[in-house]
């Protein structure tokens, strides 16, 4: 299948689902650092019911017609900030495929490559070290950063920071989840958020629902956020953040 | 003859090299080399760290740097140096390849120690394009960029965002450097 006809196939297929975004918030900054699209029905059904109808090789497709879709939508309501893909590599047998139809999609809807974050788990990113790096350097060198999602969540996330350094890591949810009064994640995510530091890695903690929550991680500095409690997912549109960020609470960065 | 990127070394100053006007040296280094990438088009950058191990002169050093300048220009390498109280801080911005030879060579220059590879990966554009090695000191660096501030006509006036800024600024706030073993 040549290049042409596989974006059209991806097109025609991204028209069959939508999409929600959700701000990742910089709440040192006070604003909105990237906006995460996440895949929808077109009545706005939820992610799984969306999901669960792409199996097999034809979940590569669907793959990466999410990223086409939310670049198109995202142009489209005039998205600002980054915009933050997921993307699963495995998933495709060409998986230079995935990220070049999502270059394209960005050319063609003029929204700048620089712009764009593609998200891949750490399990993903471990499983094939080699490969994963080989395509993900690829890309970057277009601009595009990379993000290494539900980072701690089991796998052996550190070492995959001795072997290569992404942009971004974005805490496994379960080590935000009540932190403010959990002594073993609240040291975990510490030495997470130094090496990072030290490695010039953004960190962002996803799944923050609560002002205990946010108010310990951003005490340690963590301070990109998603969640609930910033803002609850926007169907094909920008949510506002829901709650006056308490600047007054936020050390002073390092 | 392939001539190695050299580096500069003092031991009196606290804040930086005194041995010569940056600015001067600075203005030696713009080449308008801007988006030049190797061949094939692949650009990337590599960071490291190290100790300084002896001292140059004022001499010595505007020669060497001026020298340093001339073969990164005509290798398409650009960067910075940064160096504060005794350590050394440099970005090489250029074709990966070349990059990992000159980095061998520069790892075996006997002037330097613990140098300490920070990383290396592909970029899709430079930041110090215009130097062929900028140089500053911590306060400028401090001045600059890192707070908020910008000194125009320096190098990191218009220092974008990204890996080179953030290790820049870790850098400044004393990461990455060795715990020397004064030499017996």
């Amino acid at each position: 299948m040549n290049a042409e006809t596989s974006a059209s196939r991806l097109r025609e297929l991204g028209k069959q689902f939508s999409c929600a975004f959700q701000p990742i918030v910089d709440v040192g900054a006070g604003q909105p650092y990237a906006h995460e699209a996440l895949v929808r029905g077109l009545a706005a059904e939820p992610a799984y019911a969306v999901i669960a109808q792409y199996k097999g090789e034809a979940f590569a497709e669907f793959d990466a017609a999410c990223r086409m879709r939310a670049i198109e939508i995202a142009a489209r309501i005039g998205i600002q900030t980054c915009l933050s893909l997921n993307f699963l590599p495995s998933a495709a047998n060409d998986a230079n495929a995935g990220l070049d139809s999502t270059l394209a999609a960005a050319a063609a809807h003029s929204f700048p490559a620089d712009r764009i974050i593609v998200e891949a788990t750490e399990g993903e990113a471990i499983a094939d070290h080699k490969r994963f790096a080989n395509i993900v350097n690829e890309y970057r060198s277009a601009g595009i950063r990379l993000a290494i999602d539900d980072f701690g969540s089991g796998h052996s996330g550190l070492n995959l920071l001795a072997e290569f350094q992404p942009d971004i890591v974005k805490l496994d949810m379960v080590l935000v989840r009540n932190i403010h009064s959990n002594g073993p994640r609240q040291a975990i995510v510490r030495a997470i958020s130094q090496m990072c530091h030290d490695l010039g890695i953004d960190v962002v903690a996803e799944g923050v629902e609560t002002s205990d929550e946010y108010n310990w991680l951003v005490d340690a500095n963590v301070t990109l956020l998603q969640g609930y409690l910033l803002a609850k997912p926007a169907f094909e549109a920008i949510p506002s953040i829901q709650i006056d960020l308490p600047k007054q609470a936020i050390a002073t960065p390092y | 003859m392939w001539l190695p990127l050299k580096l500069l070394c003092t031991v009196s100053a606290r804040y930086g090299i005194v041995l010569a006007n940056s600015a001067y040296l600075n203005a030696l280094s713009r080449r308008g080399i801007a988006e030049l990438s190797g061949p094939g088009g692949k650009l990337g950058h590599l960071i490291y760290s190290s100790t300084a191990s002896a001292a140059f002169d004022e001499h010595g050093l505007a020669e060497v740097l001026e020298g340093a300048r001339r073969n990164n220009a005509r290798n398409s390498v650009t960067g910075l140096l940064l160096y504060s109280a005794g350590y050394f801080f440099q970005v090489l911005e250029g074709e990966p390849e070349l990059l990992r030879k000159l980095f061998e060579v520069i790892s075996a220059d006997t002037r330097h120690c613990n140098v300490t590879m920070i990383i290396q990966e592909p970029i899709s554009r430079r930041m110090f394009g215009e130097w062929s090695m900028a140089y500053v000191s911590a306060e400028s660096a401090e001045l600059a960029g890192i707070e908020g501030l910008n000194t125009s006509g320096e190098p990191l006036a218009n220092l974008g965002p990204g890996r080179a800024k953030k290790l820049l600024s870790v850098f400044i706030e004393g990461r990455w450097r060795a715990r020397l073993i004064e030499a017996s």
